[in-house]
This record gives structure tokens, sequence and C-alpha cells, in this order.
């Protein structure tokens, strides 16, 4: 009896696990560290696929590196992006996952964005690239992944807390506009107010406009730079990628 | 050197020069460039005298013929001095203003006799509808306060009212701009033209009515407006039988800044408004003159009601003429932060879902 109830309550837990239950590669059997350009020795290799896994379960999100030495002629965005969809990567409703991609033939590296944190990456992968360029100049390989990946575990939390710190922002607006609303309501209750003009006693048609001119004085003008962008976006298999891409 | 003219830089104020090489005026500070004709015109606008002339001949009312106010009592407040004028059969008893207790304290004397009168409309009843009415539709308005308040008393007065009239020459200019905006792939670029407008025109005003009374609030009888003076008669006691009157115990002189104060507003806004087409427009210099000035004196007819609640005392009237009716009401703050609370809630979950559609969360 004691057995059946264990049973009945492990099947109860495992029915509130979510649907999205990682595994340690995409659909297909792909892994979400692909070292063709074998940067990487095999124990910085197994070392930093065992954390890519782990982290992308903790942190609900697919983080994979890629590592190529073909050509990816000017667009190692669509490459990335297209990585990551064909390969079916991506955990939860909106199929979050963070690539980072590099090429060694023309030293191009590219960090693109999906799902949830897409917009996230969006605003943060120039940073991130900043962040792992030296190490990727110096040769320093395992050194910029493993800075990618606190760099991309950070950002992921943001982006997934960012519904909770939007909550306070919204009930913030919600209460301005709540105010301005009863203050409207109340202002009716107030119907005594000095009259400022004495429009109403304007005898008709008395108004007689004798000179009017508008003369050109001078001109200013202003310049402003626009900031410029280093972030675009791109789509692959149905879904929406942002990111950035740099050399090293 | 003695005679020689200078001009100051509209946008910097520094000294401008006239450019040889541009044929026009230069500032060297600011590197403007000015047409020397917008520049001398602009120099006259801003050296323009700016000094308001409103000057009024502010004599009103007339003497009283004899024998003319031998049936006027006059009825003073022993709480707020007020003192009111009555018609012997009306036998007055309460302050119209306080609602204390009033004795009667003689003979109408002094004082002038009005111009002009406009005789009561509309009755006792019809304020009683009109008040009902007011408290009608009014969401925070205590409910114990609509519930317990009863007016009992409601007097019909005259009012005391100086109204001034006159011709209005107006010299104004005004500093204006437009701004135009563009871009390129690299910059952003915004240009304001400056520009300089003046105004010259004339106008009239007629029986801008100023209370007369001291123990009116001004404010209360400005709500009350407009009287239609159409309508108004000349002055007979006959219009006071079964009203009370007030006496005016601000004078004519002393009303003035208040005229003047609604006429030089209303000559601004007028001219203000053909001013058009500029993303803003700032007064410069202003130069007002009256001219045609006459006052006169007239009694308007207001119906007054008041109430006390909580300790607090509430003023109502409504013009006797016209049926507006005015005063203000006490808040429920109780029912107005519950409200608030409850349209906090429902509009916070409006812009996150609003959020969440725009794809932002």
């Amino acid at each position: 009896m004691k057995k059946r109830i264990l049973t009945i309550i492990m099947f109860m837990l495992l029915a509130f696990v979510p649907s999205n239950v990682s595994f340690a590669e995409s659909s297909n059997g792909t892994p979400r560290l692909v070292d063709d350009a074998d940067l990487l020795s095999d124990t910085e290799e197994e070392a930093l696929l065992s954390t890519l896994d782990t982290e992308s379960v903790n942190s609900k999100c697919d983080i994979i590196i890629v590592t190529t030495n073909e050509s990816v002629g000017s667009d190692a965005e669509q490459e990335a992006a297209d990585f990551v969809a064909g390969n079916d990567f991506g955990i939860g409703k909106k199929q979050d996952a963070v690539i980072l991609y590099i090429s060694m033939y023309a030293r191009d590296w590219s960090i693109m964005g999906t799902g949830s944190i897409e917009r996230k990456i969006r605003n943060k992968a120039s940073l991130i690239g900043d962040e792992i360029t030296p190490e990727l100049s110096s040769g320093d390989y395992y050194g910029a992944f493993v800075e990618f990946i606190d760099q991309a575990k950070l950002y992921i939390k943001k982006a997934h807390n960012a519904k909770f710190t939007w909550i306070p922002i919204a009930l913030g607006i919600g209460m301005i506009i709540s105010i301005l609303v009863m203050l409207g309501v109340k202002s009716k209750l107030k119907s005594v107010h000095s009259q400022p003009a004495a429009a109403s006693y304007l005898v008709k048609d008395s108004f007689k406009m004798n000179l009017a001119t508008d003369r050109f004085m001078y001109s200013h003008i202003k310049k402003t730079a626009i900031p410029k962008s280093n972030s675009s976006s791109t789509s692959s298999g149905g879904r929406s990628f942002s990111g950035s891409s740099g050399k090293f | 050197m003695a005679g020689m003219i200078e001009y100051k830089c509209p946008c910097c104020g520094g000294k401008v020069e006239f450019n040889s090489g541009l044929q026009q005026m230069k500032c060297p500070f600011c590197d403007s460039v000015f047409d020397v004709e917008a520049m001398s015109e602009y120099d006259n606008a801003i050296n323009t005298d700016t000094t308001d002339d409103m000057q009024w001949d502010s004599k009103a009312g007339q003497d009283w013929q004899p024998g003319e106010t031998d049936n006027m009592r006059i009825y003073t407040c022993q709480s707020c001095g007020g003192e009111i004028v009555a018609d012997e059969n009306v036998g007055a008893t309460h302050c119209p203003y306080c609602d204390n207790p009033v004795v009667m304290t003689g003979q109408f004397t002094g004082s002038l006799k009005p111009d002009y009168v406009i005789p009561f409309k509309l009755d006792r009843d019809a304020a009683k509808a009109a008040y009902n009415n007011h408290l009608k539709g009014k969401k925070l308005l205590p409910k114990l306060f609509k519930d317990q308040n009863h007016i009992d008393e409601i007097k019909g007065i005259y009012v005391p009212f100086w109204l001034f009239g006159a011709g209005v020459n107006a010299d104004i200019s005004y500093n204006a701009t437009k701004v135009h905006h563009w871009s390129d792939s690299n910059y952003r670029y915004t240009k304001t033209d400056y520009f300089h407008c003046k105004r010259v025109g004339d106008l009239a005003f007629d029986k801008v009515p100023v209370d007369g009374s001291s123990k009116m609030e001004d404010s209360l009888m400005e709500s009350i407006e407009p009287f239609n003076f159409g309508e108004a008669v000349d002055f007979q006691t006959a219009y006071l039988s079964g009203y009370l009157a007030d006496k005016y115990d601000v004078t004519s002189e002393e009303s003035i800044t208040r005229a003047n104060d609604r006429i030089r507003n209303s000559t601004d806004m007028m001219f203000r408004n053909t001013v058009d087409g500029y993303a803003t427009v700032t007064t410069a210099s202003t130069n007002i003159k009256l001219f045609n000035s006459k006052a006169k004196y007239a009694l308007y007819p207001v119906w007054l009601l008041n109430t006390t609640w909580n300790g607090e005392h509430y003023y109502f009237a409504m013009n006797g003429q016209t049926g507006k009716f005015v005063g203000d009401l006490p808040c429920d703050k109780g029912a107005f932060w519950k409200w608030w609370a409850i349209l906090s809630g429902v509009f916070g979950i409006a812009v996150y879902g609003v959020l969440m559609l725009l794809h932002i969360i």
C-alpha cells in the first residue's frame, strides 16, 4: 500500500515537472558545444560542455558555443541563427537560446539570442563581445568561452526577471493614471472659480487689428550625433534572432 | 561717442555690428546674422514704452431723490458686521452671508443710488431645484451630506456691482519660434527660426462687472457670470420689494484693479490668438491704453444658500437671472482613496497587459 501511495506521489510530482525538460543536447542530437575549429583541448571541451549543459538547464535557456574553420561570408549572425534553428535548440515556450559562433576563417565572432531573451541579448551582445574579444585575440579561447557563459547567464537571468521588475512599474503607472482620473472626478465638486478674463463683455465686432507684422530674425541649427547601434536582427526557421557580431 | 546707436543681439544679448561683406547686422559673439530692417524694428519694439495707461473715469451711481429711501431699513449682522438694506416689510432676520441674526439699526441713509438693476427672473423654488440638481451625479459627494443636509433658508439678494466699460488700444510684441527637424545617416538636425511679431489694434469692453461687496466672495460672484445686461432697467426702489440688498463697501476706485486685470488678460488672449503657426510664442512687450472709459453702478440678482456640515461652512449662489448655480461641495476622502486603489489595480493590470502585447515584457 505504502509503495502504491509513493508511486502516486511520484507520479503527481512528475506531472508538475515542466514540459520543457532540458537535455544535454538538442532534439536532433547536436551537443551545445561544437568545436569544429579545434580550438579546445579534449579536457577543456569536456569541462566546457558539462558547464554549458548545467548552466543551460539551470538558466532555462540553451547556451551554445560553435567554432568553425569555414567562411561565413559577411553574415556570421545568420550562420549562428541557422545553427540554433536548424538544430532545434531552445528551452521553454519561447524556445530561449543564446549562441556564440566563432569562424576562424576570417576571425569573426557572432552572439545571437532568441525567445524571451532576444531583446536583452540584442542590447547586450556587443558588450559581451567587447568582454571576450581580448581573450579571443590572444588565443585564450577557453577563457573567452567561460567568460561568455558567465555573461550570458547574467543577462538571461535579467531577461527572465524582467517580467517581475515590470510589475511595480506597471502598478506605478496605474497609480498615476488612477490619481489623474480621481482628481478629474473630484474636480466636479468644485464649481467656484475666478474669471481671469472678460471675454463675455467684449463688444461685438469691436476687435480691429491695425497692424500685424511677423518678421524673421535669425535661425539656429542644432546637430546631434545619432548613436550607432551594433545590434542587428535576423530570422531563421520561423524564429526571430537578435544580437551582434565582430572580429577578433 | 554721443548719439551712437547700439543694437543688442536678440539671441545672446551681445553688441551687434554691421558687417560690410554680408551687408547685414552680425553678432560677433554668437555669429547670428540679422536683416538691418528687422534689427531696427526689433530694437524699436523692445524700447517701446511698456507702461500701460489704464486710467478710468470711475464716477458711477447717482444721488437719491428726497423721500426715495423712506421705507428702506438697514439691518446689521452682529456677527460678521454685514449691512443689508431691505424694504421695511421684509423684516430680515438672518445674515445672508453667515446666517447669524441681524438687527434693524435704522433708516437707510447715504451711499449712492444705483444706475441700473437687473430684476429677479427666477424664484425661490427654482433656486431649491437648482441646488438639488447641483448635488446630482457627484460620485465623491459624501452620502451623509446629501441625506442630512437641508437648506432651510434661501435668500434673494441684490448684490452691488461696479460695471466698467472702455475702448482699448493695444500694442503687443511677441517672440515666436518655428522648429524643423530632419536627419541624415549620422546626425539629427533641429533648426529653430526666431521671429518677432507685432500686433497693434483696438477693441472694446462693456459692463465688465466687479462685485462691490467685501462680504461677498469675488470668486463666487464671478462664477455665476455672465449676467445679461440687456435686461437691466433704470433703478427704482420698487424692485427691492421682497428682497434684500447689499450696500456697497468697496468703491469703484478700489474695484478698478480687478477690472483692469480682466480686460488686460482678455486683450492679451485676443491678440495672442492672431499669432499662429508657431511652435512657441512668448509676450515680449505689452502697451495697453484705455479710452472713453466709464463706470456704472448696478444691482444684480443673486440667490444665496449656505449650510454647515461637519463644522465647515458651504456657500452656494445662483444667478437670479440665468439660473447658473455654483458652490463647492465636500469630498468623501474614504471613497476617493478606495476608488483610487481599485482603479490603480485595474489600470496597473491593463498597463502590464499592453506591455505584454507590445512584446516589451
